[in-house]
């Protein structure tokens, strides 16, 4: 890759990301609910604001401007670096942001490793004897791991992990041991997905001639299926890895809600729920830049997997 | 024997996470004695007791002029007397050496920055104060623009509560929770947990525990969990029927009580067919509130007659109920000119069709909606339900036309009945029903008008019993909150309108 490239590929991300805002802050603005009356709702510890209030909180917080002078608004101060307050509790969205970040971003690493720790052997061992009894259990299970609602998952493993053999507390977000069940569930949903997707390609790169030449050079199994075989069944792996970790960051809000590990999910969600504007547009932005970095990321990974994959360089 | 060392460096890790898992499992289980966990559906989001206030209130960092006692009555809290000087202005006795957190006297100088920033606040638009003065040192008048009465009831919700004045920063944002409560505030995780302490200088008896941490905890399985797990020692609003669930067991204790919240049906007056009075007659009969009560709501809480429920306020007027008397339903039905058709009813060619509105952020109520739906169908409505976002029924119902909206909230949420004026005044009222009577109108002016509690006992009576008639409203069930506790646990006094937990007595 180039600079030039690089240009074309921040420009991109410049346009794709002023889109995602617009749209959101559009989508949000035509949705039924005032925030005045919702957020006034929730200060209230949920009672009805009276008119009157909604008129004050309308006034100060500049809701009765029209939709693209607010827009203009959030955006200008975007651009110098300031996401904005939240419209509830007046705390700034990147400190908020910063955070919720720590237990996300904890959360999504921990998952994708269990995610990988179970798929790959998986996914390897029902390729290399396909219709085999391993086969068949890796297949089952994969289809138990997608088919399982999250939460359900995460109450069984509560109940047999830490009420009955008092191995993990319940929920909390204060250390190590706090991770460990939430990652299972999570990981374990997202094992289901990537080990089917690591058996298909391998079935398909085994078929290969070079894994054919490589087995008549004589050499072992082992360094035929781990060098060979999975670099290059990788590409697509990698590719639904980037798209999951996406999820994690904002889809893994039941998660959160089950063990108690407030992240950006649930600060989304939450927002809104309450309207809270600024709140919304700040992490939906910052989600739309993870995304777009984490989709160059696995482009650039392709090239280290692949040499043959080119991302637009000259033509040679 | 390089795939050897691989694995064993894979099985090293995993051995030495569970290890690590277990010691900090232990770690939290030798947890102090003297440290209380409480679990609530509400997150912190904020110190500030403009935005956040009640939840401080709740666990007693924060303390208002004056507090709600146990039997719903305002009683003296900072301010040990309050009376109307003239109908305008009300003067509060500011309570004898008492201090904030950081030491400062709390005087009516001191507590006055609190004031004004929550009377100027957008939450309390609706209480019409004019000004607040700090007239001598423990006086604080408070003039309001008209006559009001409820004030001393506005007085105890959070929002109210004095920080010390060096907790206001010069921009006017609070920056740290320093209140006057047997607890002070020590560090919080926004979105997650406080830890206070037992305030050593507190005036009153003072707590028993040294630690208190709120949690708050917005599932209430893993409330419940977390209980059994012994990561609580307390958690509140748990599902009713986990009542029997934790009452057999030996290791906690459930406590269910009643609060002054009710589930109920907002009618729209403006538009066919609720704006007949007699179909909202025969909703009212044909539903039978007892099933409700029995079966979905373990036979927790109580079917509603009016708005306030008389055994938990004593500004319950006696009414005359609504049975279940589905004849009765069919034959005000049929008065109403809606024909018996087959399954369904028809006028003028239309049928009887209404739809139920409600949400599901409250437990139960989409569940209670479909039990409705039944017993309107044995009658002859044509019934469906739409379940929504709160805040979309809120602004749908305002602006456009509704048939029927399932709602549930407090009823008295600050001991008041001046309450009433949010469902029925015809200007202020925040429910959506339209419902405009002079008469109820004039009732709810006069009696924020006098302090003179008869007289106000008298009005408020006489519009309950309006509108019980003219049923704007129609009320189904009360609420009883289940509060699980551990066995050892000892001293918790469940308290009705909860804006405050006491944990202080707890031991």
């Amino acid at each position: 890759m180039n600079g030039q490239e690089l240009c074309k590929r921040l420009l991109t991300m410049a346009i794709v990301l002023l889109g995602v805002s617009l749209l959101t802050y559009g989508l949000i603005f035509i949705t039924p609910g005032d925030p005045a009356r919702t957020i006034l709702t929730q200060q209230m510890g949920g009672q009805i604001p009276s008119q009157e209030a909604v008129e004050q909180f309308r006034a100060e917080n500049g809701l009765d401007d029209p939709f693209l002078v607010q827009y203009a608004h959030w955006m200008g101060d975007v651009l110098q670096g300031d996401l904005g307050h939240s419209y509830y509790n007046d705390r700034s969205v990147s400190e908020m942001i910063i955070q919720r970040l720590p237990n996300t971003i904890a959360l999504a690493v921990a998952s994708i490793f269990v995610a990988l720790v179970i798929a790959i052997p998986a996914g390897i061992a029902s390729a290399r004897n396909p219709g085999s009894q391993a086969d068949y259990a890796a297949q089952i299970g994969s289809l138990i791991g997608v088919s399982m609602p999250n939460f359900w998952l995460g109450y069984l493993l509560i109940i047999v992990c830490s009420l009955r053999l008092n191995l993990f507390p319940v929920a909390g977000a204060a250390g190590l041991e706090h991770l460990i069940l939430p990652s299972l569930t999570l990981g374990s949903g997202m094992a289901a997905v990537i080990a089917r997707l690591v058996r298909t390609a391998m079935l398909d790169v085994l078929d290969d001639a070079y894994i054919q030449a490589a087995r008549a050079k004589g050499l072992r199994e082992r360094i035929i299926i781990y060098k060979h075989a999975l670099r290059n069944a990788l590409v697509p792996v990698v590719t639904i890895i980037g798209l999951q970790l996406s999820y994690v960051l904002n889809g893994a809000v039941v998660i959160e809600v089950v063990f108690q590990r407030p992240g950006l999910g649930t600060l989304l969600v939450d927002a809104i729920f309450a309207r809270d504007y600024p709140v919304v547009q700040g992490v939906t932005l910052l989600i739309g830049v993870i995304f777009v970095l984490m989709n160059f990321a696995v482009d650039l990974t392709y090239s280290r997997l692949d040499p043959r994959i080119d991302l637009g360089g000259d033509p040679t | 024997m390089y795939k050897f060392t691989r694995r064993q460096a894979l099985f090293g890790t995993a051995a030495g996470i569970s290890g690590l898992g277990g010691y900090w499992l232990r770690g939290s289980e030798s947890k102090d004695d003297d440290t209380f966990r409480v679990g609530s559906p509400w997150t912190p989001d904020s110190i500030d007791p403009v935005t956040n206030g009640w939840l401080w209130r709740r666990i007693n960092v924060l303390e208002p002029l004056l507090t709600v006692d146990y039997d719903g009555t305002v009683s003296p809290g900072l301010a040990t007397d309050w009376h109307m000087v003239n109908n305008r202005t009300w003067e509060f006795t500011l309570r004898e050496g008492v201090t904030f957190h950081d030491g400062t006297d709390v005087t009516a100088a001191t507590v006055l920055p609190s004031l004004t920033r929550a009377f100027d606040s957008s939450s309390m638009a609706a209480v019409p104060v004019d000004a607040v003065e700090a007239t001598a040192d423990r006086t604080i008048t408070i003039q309001t623009a008209v006559p009001f009465s409820p004030l001393p009831a506005h007085c105890t919700r959070g929002i109210t509560c004095p920080v010390s004045p060096a907790a206001i920063d010069d921009d006017g944002s609070v920056n740290e929770p320093i209140g006057t409560g047997p607890f002070q505030f020590e560090n919080w995780e926004a979105g997650s947990t406080i830890t206070a302490t037992a305030n050593p200088d507190y005036y009153g008896s003072g707590a028993h525990i040294d630690t208190l941490i709120y949690e708050g905890i917005t599932d209430d399985q893993t409330r419940r969990l977390k209980l059994e797990n012994r990561e609580l020692d307390m958690a509140r609003i748990l599902p009713n029927k986990a009542a029997d669930t934790l009452a057999s067991d030996p290791d906690l204790t459930a406590h269910t009580y009643k609060i002054p919240r009710a589930r109920y049906l907002v009618f729209d007056l403006d538009s066919a067919p609720f704006s007949d009075r007699k179909v909202r007659r025969a909703v009212m009969h044909a539903i039978d509130r007892d099933h409700i009560v029995a079966s979905l709501l373990n036979g927790l809480g109580s079917k509603a007659v009016g708005p306030f429920p008389s055994d938990v306020t004593e500004w319950a007027a006696e009414l005359e109920p609504y049975e279940h008397l589905p004849e009765k339903a069919r034959s005000l039905l049929a008065e109403a000119g809606w024909e018996a058709d087959g399954d369904s009813r028809i006028r003028d060619g239309e049928e009887l069709s209404v739809s139920i509105w409600t949400y599901n952020t409250r437990p139960l109520l989409p569940t209670i909606a479909e039990v409705i739906q039944t017993q309107l169908q044995a009658v002859g409505f044509d019934v469906d339900i739409s379940v929504m976002e709160s805040s979309t029924i809120k602004e749908q119902a305002k602006n456009g036309e509704f048939d029927t909206v399932l709602w549930s909230s407090s009823v008295l949420w600050y001991p008041d009945p001046d309450r009433l004026s949010d469902f029925v005044h015809s200007e202020t009222a925040t429910m959506f029903s339209g419902y405009e009577n002079e008469t109820v109108d004039q009732h709810l002016e006069a009696a924020r008008r006098t302090a003179d509690r008869d007289e106000r006992f008298e009005r408020y009576a006489a519009i309950q019993r309006r509108i019980q008639r003219d049923l704007p409203l129609g009320w189904l069930t009360y609420y009883a909150n289940v509060i699980g506790t551990r066995a050892d646990v000892e001293g918790y006094q469940p308290h009705p309108i909860e804006s405050c937990y006491h944990l202080e007595d707890v031991t």
